[in-house]
């Protein structure tokens, strides 16, 4: 049986054109093989002591590159002492990092539909709120994600089904696009998730060691990725079954020096993420709110013209100092009213949960035309008027 | 009474020139796998047993047609699907080999005690970096006329020249 499985020649080219240049050299690079010299215009020779020689090509657009990858995968079969279906596995992978998700002790590898939905859905919620905690850590996450977070959710992909269990794969290119000692946003992300499952790993531990001191142990995971969103995910992938495995698997196209173990949670977790979860959205967040108040710093953000400002307001309570994070149309508004020293309305929800109050989902909704106060005080005298719209 | 040969006239001249192929390429030293030609156009893969260099990949034709020599080149209409894969970027060097037959069908090859004779020749081209405006006539939509150097014929001693151009990445 297993001479039969050694002898299979891949022939399907649409197959094998998929795996890509970069796969084909990391695996060679991880099994020993260096770059050392160029071959005609698109291959590079990779040489390693006691093995054959290899020339990987360098881009997919060669009239003959389903028969070079074949041939890649017939030796990389013969000196790692594999079959070529399991190195055509590898490398499909090879390029990406993975998230997988896996109900353990399956009959067959079979799972109620319904369940394997919530496995899905929960499993997109749970990298959704990493994404979005390492975009601003946040015990709640009330917005979705923002559109130059969605590319990175674009890019991913759901891996193919496998055999003998039921599991699902969420794979994430790691291909370098400009420096290689610069990690691309999507292997920074998958990082980011796999600390912040561990630090819900570590927090959920630690809670049912110390019922007393859940609320802590969650809030400090918070700066680690931990949020209500986070904790509910894992719980609608948790409760159409015993327990679920969660293993990380990293690329082979770029170097990782993080050793991340896998991870189990079971239904016995279930009531202490929700209890997380609850006691971070009680805690966290008042809906819409307005302050009144002076612009008293603006700092445009990188891309697309969006900006931070910090609002000197007052309300029932005094003084305070908000954060916000504005979109183009709304901080170009902020920054007239910080030039011409007007107040301005901000509406949006206050978060609580950080160290600083912020205001989430900011919106200018009016400047007032008034003289400035001369001693940055009396905010909110003098008519109210829209002088934006 | 004759019985009717079982093979078409196209796949007996694709035989032969696959029979001489493999004939230099035992003299010269080399190994020669046969491919599906239906796949991408080529026909035989002349190598040392290395998984990747020196080799070759061969694209064979068999002609009766070849026009007399002029300023040391023979004309050949190639068709034109093989012309592309014969031209397009490869990780291996692609060559084009015509094999010149006799017109007359008996005479393609003999055997007697003394010899085995495969007449006459083939000729081998290279059509990598070629300027299809060096075609003189684009005969009809299916081939392409090319012009194929006398002096390219090929035998052990040209087929170990190519293979060591083949090795260092220089055809």
């Amino acid at each position: 049986m297993d001479v039969a499985i050694r002898d299979i020649v891949i022939r399907d080219a649409a197959a094998l054109s998929c795996l890509s240049p970069a796969a084909l050299a990391a695996w060679a690079q991880s099994k020993g093989w260096r770059k050392s010299g160029r071959y005609r215009e698109h291959s590079d020779i990779y040489r390693a002591p006691d093995k054959p020689e290899l020339l990987i090509p360098t881009v997919r657009e060669l009239g003959d590159y389903p028969q070079v990858v074949g041939r890649l995968i017939s030796v990389f079969a013969e000196v790692a002492d594999s079959d070529p279906l399991t190195i055509y596995r590898e490398l499909a992978r090879a390029d990406r990092d993975a998230i997988r998700v896996q109900v353990p002790d399956r009959p067959h590898g079979s799972v109620a539909a319904e369940g394997a939905v919530e496995l899905i859905v929960g499993a997109w919620g749970v990298v959704r709120s990493a994404l979005r905690s390492m975009n601003a850590p946040r015990a709640v996450h009330w917005e979705n994600p923002r559109p130059k977070m969605r590319v990175h959710l674009d890019r991913m992909l759901m891996g193919q089904a496998e055999h003998e269990s039921f599991a699902i794969t969420l794979l994430s290119p790691a291909i370098v696009q400009g420096l290689p000692e610069i990690e691309p946003a999507e292997r920074v992300m998958t990082k980011y998730l796999a600390r912040a499952m561990h630090a819900l790993r570590s927090a959920t531990d630690r809670s049912i060691e110390r019922p007393d001191g859940q609320k802590d142990f969650f809030a400090q995971a918070v700066k680690e990725g931990v949020s209500a969103n986070l904790c509910e995910s894992m719980v609608s992938m948790l409760e159409p079954f015993h327990s679920i495995d969660i293993a990380f698997s990293w690329a082979y196209t770029i170097e990782t020096k993080i050793s991340v173990s896998a991870l189990a949670f079971e239904k016995g977790d279930i009531p202490i993420l929700k209890k997380a979860a609850d006691r971070f959205r009680r805690e966290a967040l008042e809906p819409n709110r307005s302050f009144v108040g002076m612009v008293e710093r603006v700092e445009r953000s990188q891309i697309d013209g969006e900006g931070r400002i910090i609002l000197r307001a007052l309300d029932s309570r005094g003084e305070r100092r908000l954060r916000a994070h504005l979109m183009p149309c709304d901080y170009e508004k902020a920054v007239r009213a910080f030039e011409e020293r007007m107040p301005i309305v901000l509406v949006g929800d206050l978060d609580r949960s950080g160290g600083r109050r912020q205001l989430v989902d900011a919106r200018v909704v009016h400047a007032m035309a008034a003289s400035p106060p001369p001693d940055d005080e009396g905010v909110g005298a003098g008519s109210q008027v829209d002088l934006f719209d | 009474m004759t019985d009717a040969l079982p093979t078409s006239i196209g796949d007996r001249k694709r035989r032969l020139s696959v029979a001489y192929t493999m004939a230099v390429a035992a003299q010269a030293g080399y190994r020669v796998d046969i491919l599906d030609s239906d796949r991408d156009g080529v026909d035989l893969r002349i190598d040392t047993g290395k998984a990747f260099r020196p080799a070759l990949d061969i694209s064979l034709q068999a002609t009766t047609l070849l026009e007399p020599p002029k300023a040391g080149c023979t004309a050949y209409s190639l068709p034109s699907c093989r012309y592309e894969r014969l031209r397009m970027k490869t990780q291996t060097p692609r060559i084009l080999i015509v094999l010149d037959l006799p017109k007359q069908e008996d005479r393609w090859s003999s055997v007697n005690f003394n010899e085995l004779v495969l007449r006459h020749r083939a000729y081998w081209l290279s059509l990598k970096d070629h300027d299809p405006k060096d075609i003189e006539e684009i005969s009809n939509m299916h081939s392409v006329r090319i012009d194929i150097p006398m002096r390219n014929l090929f035998n052990a001693a040209s087929l170990q020249r190519l293979m060591a151009l083949s090795r260092t990445g220089d055809i």
